[in-house]
C-alpha cells in the first residue's frame, strides 16, 4: 500500500474540493482550513465504513503515532498502540478485514492554529464481525493532531478511546532518559539559552495550553514548530530571567523505544531587567517525546494541564 | 510641570533606540516589570503616551487576548494585566479613536478590575461610538460599584447622562473612596460633564464642597481652552461655560465673538445670551437679518436653544416681530414657534398679517407649533391669502390646531 503524497494535487480533484466545500452545511466558525481538517476526517470514517484501508490511511501523515486513551482522558493512562505509519496500516488492514464499521462522527472541537490544528471526534454507532454478523455498540471520543501538508491536512497523531474513567497509570520503561531530556530543558531555561532549549524540540512540535482542563476540548494551540518556539524564546529571554523547579510526575515509552509521554509539575518564577516585580506560577505540563530523528526531541508541550491530584 | 520632565526625560532614555517599534517594546517591558500604578510603571505609560499615535498600532495588538500567542507568548496573567492596564491607558491619553473597538471588548468580566477600568477610562476618552456606548450600557450593571462608576462617566464623556444616577448615588453613599473615585473622573469630563456637574453642586450631597471645586477647576480648564488651536474644543468649551453661570467668563467669551470660526461665534454668543449678556444677544439678534442664509439659520438655531434653556430672550423676540427688517420678523417667529413661546401668540397672531409673505408663512408655522385655540379665527382668514405658500401654511396649521 502506497503512503499518500501530499504534494500538488490535480486540478480536477482540486475542483471536486471546491465543490464539496460548497456542498458542506455552512456551520459557524467554520473556515476554509476547517472543511478541510473535515474531509480528512471523512476519508478516515468513509474508509472505515466502506471497509477502504487505502481511504482510511489518507487521512494520516507519513509519520504518525497512535496512542490508547484506554478510556482516559488524563494522560498518565495512555499507552502507544502504533508510532509509525506502517504499524497503522497493517492494524487497520486486519481491522477492517475483521469487521465492518457502520458509525457516524461528530466534530465537537476544532482548533486551527497556523498549519497545525487540534479535533475532537465522537464515533457512534456499531461494529459488526464480518464472520459472524454480531455486532457490538460503538461510542468513542478520540483526540486528533493535524498538521498541514502543502494544501492538505493529515493526522500526526490520534489518541483512541479517550474517556472519564481514572485508570491505574501506565507502565512503560526506561523513563530516565525522558527525565534527562526534561532536565536539560529546565536547565536551559534557567541559564536563558534560547538555542539550548530550542534545540531540545522537533522541527515541527506542537505547543498548547490545557487552559486547566483535562479534556482537551479548551485546550488552545500557541507554538507551531520549533522555529515559533525560539523566536519567542529569544524575545522573551532577552528581559525575563526564569527559575524552574520541575518535578517529574508520570513518564512513559513505548515497548519499542521510539515514542514517551511524560507528565511534570513545574513551578516557574520569573523577574524582570525592567523593574522588581516577579510573576510565579505552578503548572501540570504534558510532553510527548520522539526518537524517530536520532536522538530524543520533544514533540509536544501542554502547558497547564488540568491534571486530578 | 514635573509631570513634563519626567515625560521628557522618558522619551528622551529611549532615543537610543532606533525604532518606534523597538522603543514601545522596552516601555511595555517596563510595564510588565512593576507593579500598576507603581512610579516606573506610571512612568512607561508617560513614555508610551509621548511616543504617540505611531505607537497606537502596538497598544492596540497587546490589548488582544489573542497577541499572547506563539512569539508573544507570556504565561503570566499578572503580566498581561500590567502590560493591558498600562496600554489601555496609553491609548486612551493619545486619542486614538480607531482603539475603541478594541478597548470596548475588554470592559466585560472575563478582564481584571485593573483592565476593566482602563479600559472603560479610555474608551470614554476616544469619544462618541454607538458600539463603545451600547458595551458600556451593559457594564451599568456590574455588581462592582467603581465599574458602573467608571461606565457611567465615560458615558457622559460620550454626552450620554444614563449614568448619571451612579455617579449620583456614588456622592451620595457612605463610600468615602468611591465618592474620591467619583469626583476625580468628574474632573475628567470636560465640557460633557459641566451640566451634571452644575446640577450636583446644587443638591444636598454630602461632597458638595468637593463638587463645587471640581466644577471650579473644570471651569478654569473650559476658560483656558477658549484658546486652543482646535475650534471644535473652542466652540464647546465656549457653549459649556454658559452652565456653570459665572461672570468672571464674561470677557473670555465676548473676546470670542471675533474668532474666525462661525460656529465658535455663535456658541459664544448663545453662551452670553445664554447669561443674559447684551453682546451676546445682541449679536444673535443681528445674525437673524443677515443677508447670509447660513448666519440665518444659525442664528435661529442658537436662539432657539437660548430662548429654551432660559428664556433669556423672549422679551426681544416678541419686540423682533414688529422690526421693521422683514428678516428680522420671520426669524423671530420662527424662534419663538421652535421654543414653543405661549406668550408670543397674541404677537404672532398680528405677524401673520405681515404684509410680507415670508414673515405670515413664519408666523403661521408657529401658530401651527404652539397650537393655541384662540387663533383658529385668525388662520382660517388665511386659507384664502394671495399668496400660495402663506395659504398652505394656513391649513398646515389649522391641521395642528386639530391634533391640539
Amino acid at each position: 500500500m502506497s503512503i499518500p503524497n501530499p504534494g500538488p494535487v490535480f486540478t480536477m480533484k482540486k475542483f471536486a474540493l471546491s465543490f464539496a466545500l460548497l456542498a458542506l452545511p455552512a456551520l459557524a466558525d467554520e473556515t476554509p482550513e476547517t472543511l478541510l481538517i473535515r474531509q480528512a476526517l471523512d476519508s478516515d470514517k468513509f474508509g472505515h465504513r466502506r471497509g477502504e484501508v487505502d481511504l482510511a490511511l489518507a487521512a494520516f501523515a507519513p509519520r504518525v503515532v497512535v496512542y490508547a486513551g484506554n478510556r482516559s482522558a488524563d494522560p498518565r493512562a495512555w499507552t502507544v498502540l502504533h508510532e509509525d505509519r506502517e504499524s497503522l496500516e497493517a492494524a487497520v488492514a486486519q481491522d477492517l478485514r475483521a469487521n465492518r464499521y457502520d458509525i457516524e462522527r461528530l466534530v465537537p472541537f476544532i482548533h486551527v492554529r497556523g498549519k497545525q490544528a487540534m479535533v475532537t471526534t465522537v464515533d457512534s454507532g456499531q461494529v459488526v464481525d464480518r464472520q459472524s454478523g454480531a455486532g457490538r455498540p460503538l461510542r468513542t471520543e478520540r483526540l486528533w493532531t493535524f498538521a498541514k501538508f502543502e494544501d492538505k491536512w493529515l493526522a500526526t497523531g490520534v489518541v483512541l478511546d479517550l474517556g472519564a474513567e481514572p485508570l491505574p497509570a501506565a507502565q512503560g520503561s526506561a523513563p530516565a532518559q525522558i527525565a534527562q531530556v526534561l532536565q536539560e530543558e529546565e536547565a536551559a531555561w534557567e541559564k536563558g539559552s534560547a538555542s539550548a532549549i530550542a534545540g531540545l524540540f522537533d522541527e515541527n512540535f506542537m505547543g498548547g495550553d490545557g487552559a486547566g482542563q483535562l479534556r482537551p476540548d479548551k485546550w488552545v494551540l500557541l507554538f507551531s514548530g520549533a522555529e515559533e518556539l525560539e523566536k519567542w524564546l529569544e524575545k522573551r529571554l532577552q528581559r525575563t530571567r526564569y527559575t524552574i523547579d520541575r518535578q517529574l510526575i508520570h513518564a512513559y515509552m513505548s515497548p519499542a523505544g521510539g515514542e514517551a509521554l511524560a507528565l511534570t509539575r513545574d513551578q516557574v518564577r520569573a523577574t524582570y531587567e525592567g523593574g522588581p516585580a516577579t510573576h510565579e506560577l505552578e503548572r501540570a505540563v504534558l510532553w510527548t517525546l520522539s526518537r524517530q530523528s536520532g536522538s530524543w526531541k520533544i514533540t509536544g508541550m501542554f502547558y497547564r494541564l488540568g491534571l486530578p491530584e | 510641570m514635573k509631570k513634563c520632565v519626567l515625560l521628557s526625560m522618558a522619551v528622551l532614555s529611549l532615543c537610543a533606540c532606533s525604532t518606534t517599534e523597538q522603543q514601545v517594546e522596552e516601555l511595555i517591558g517596563t510595564l510588565a516589570a512593576n507593579e500598576i500604578d507603581s512610579p516606573a510603571w506610571k512612568q512607561a505609560v508617560d513614555g508610551l503616551v509621548g511616543l504617540g499615535r505611531p505607537a497606537a498600532r502596538q497598544l492596540v495588538a497587546h490589548i488582544d487576548p489573542d497577541y499572547y500567542k506563539g512569539e508573544n507568548y507570556c504565561e503570566f496573567r499578572e503580566e498581561i494585566e500590567k502590560i493591558r492596564t498600562g496600554c489601555a491607558l496609553a491609548l486612551g491619553r493619545i486619542q486614538h479613536r480607531a482603539a475603541s473597538a478594541t478597548l470596548k471588548d475588554r470592559i466585560g468580566t472575563a478582564y481584571t478590575r485593573a483592565e476593566r477600568l482602563a479600559c472603560i477610562w479610555s474608551t470614554g476618552e476616544l469619544g462618541m461610538d454607538q458600539a463603545a456606548l451600547d458595551a458600556l450600557k451593559v457594564q451599568l450593571k456590574d455588581e462592582d460599584p467603581s465599574i458602573r462608576l467608571y461606565c457611567a462617566v465615560a458615558l457622559v464623556k460620550m454626552d450620554d447622562t444614563t449614568g448619571a444616577a451612579q455617579i449620583t448615588a456614588a456622592l451620595s453613599g457612605g463610600d468615602a473612596e468611591l465618592a474620591r473615585q467619583a469626583l476625580a473622573q468628574l474632573e475628567g469630563t470636560n465640557y460633557f460633564g459641566v451640566p451634571l456637574l452644575v446640577a450636583l453642586s446644587q443638591q444636598p450631597l454630602p461632597y458638595q464642597a468637593q463638587i463645587r471645586e471640581v466644577l471650579e477647576k473644570v471651569k478654569g480648564q473650559l476658560i483656558g481652552q477658549l484658546e486652543a488651536e482646535d475650534p471644535t474644543l473652542r466652540m464647546h468649551s465656549a457653549r459649556a461655560l454658559s452652565k456653570v453661570g459665572d461672570p468672571s467668563v464674561y470677557r473670555a467669551l465676548a473676546e470670542l465673538l471675533k474668532d474666525p470660526s462661525n460656529l465658535v461665534r455663535f456658541n459664544a454668543a448663545a453662551s452670553l445670551a445664554e447669561m443674559d449678556q447684551a453682546e451676546g444677544i445682541d449679536f444673535l439678534f443681528a445674525a437673524l437679518q443677515d443677508t447670509d442664509p447660513i448666519l440665518r439659520v444659525n442664528a435661529v438655531k442658537f436662539l432657539t436653544e437660548v430662548q429654551r434653556a432660559s428664556g433669556a430672550v423672549q422679551s426681544q423676540l416678541i419686540a423682533a416681530l414688529r422690526h421693521q427688517e422683514p428678516l428680522a420678523r420671520s426669524g423671530a417667529a420662527q424662534v419663538l414657534g421652535l421654543a414653543l413661546v405661549r406668550e408670543a401668540v397674541p404677537a404672532l397672531l398680528e405677524a401673520a398679517q405681515d404684509q410680507e409673505a415670508e414673515a405670515r408663512c413664519n408666523a403661521l408655522i408657529a401658530l401651527g407649533r404652539i397650537r393655541p385655540s384662540e387663533a383658529r379665527a385668525r388662520i382660517e382668514q388665511l386659507l384664502g391669502d394671495s399668496d400660495e405658500t402663506v395659504a398652505y401654511y394656513a391649513e398646515w396649521a389649522l391641521k395642528q390646531l386639530g391634533q391640539g
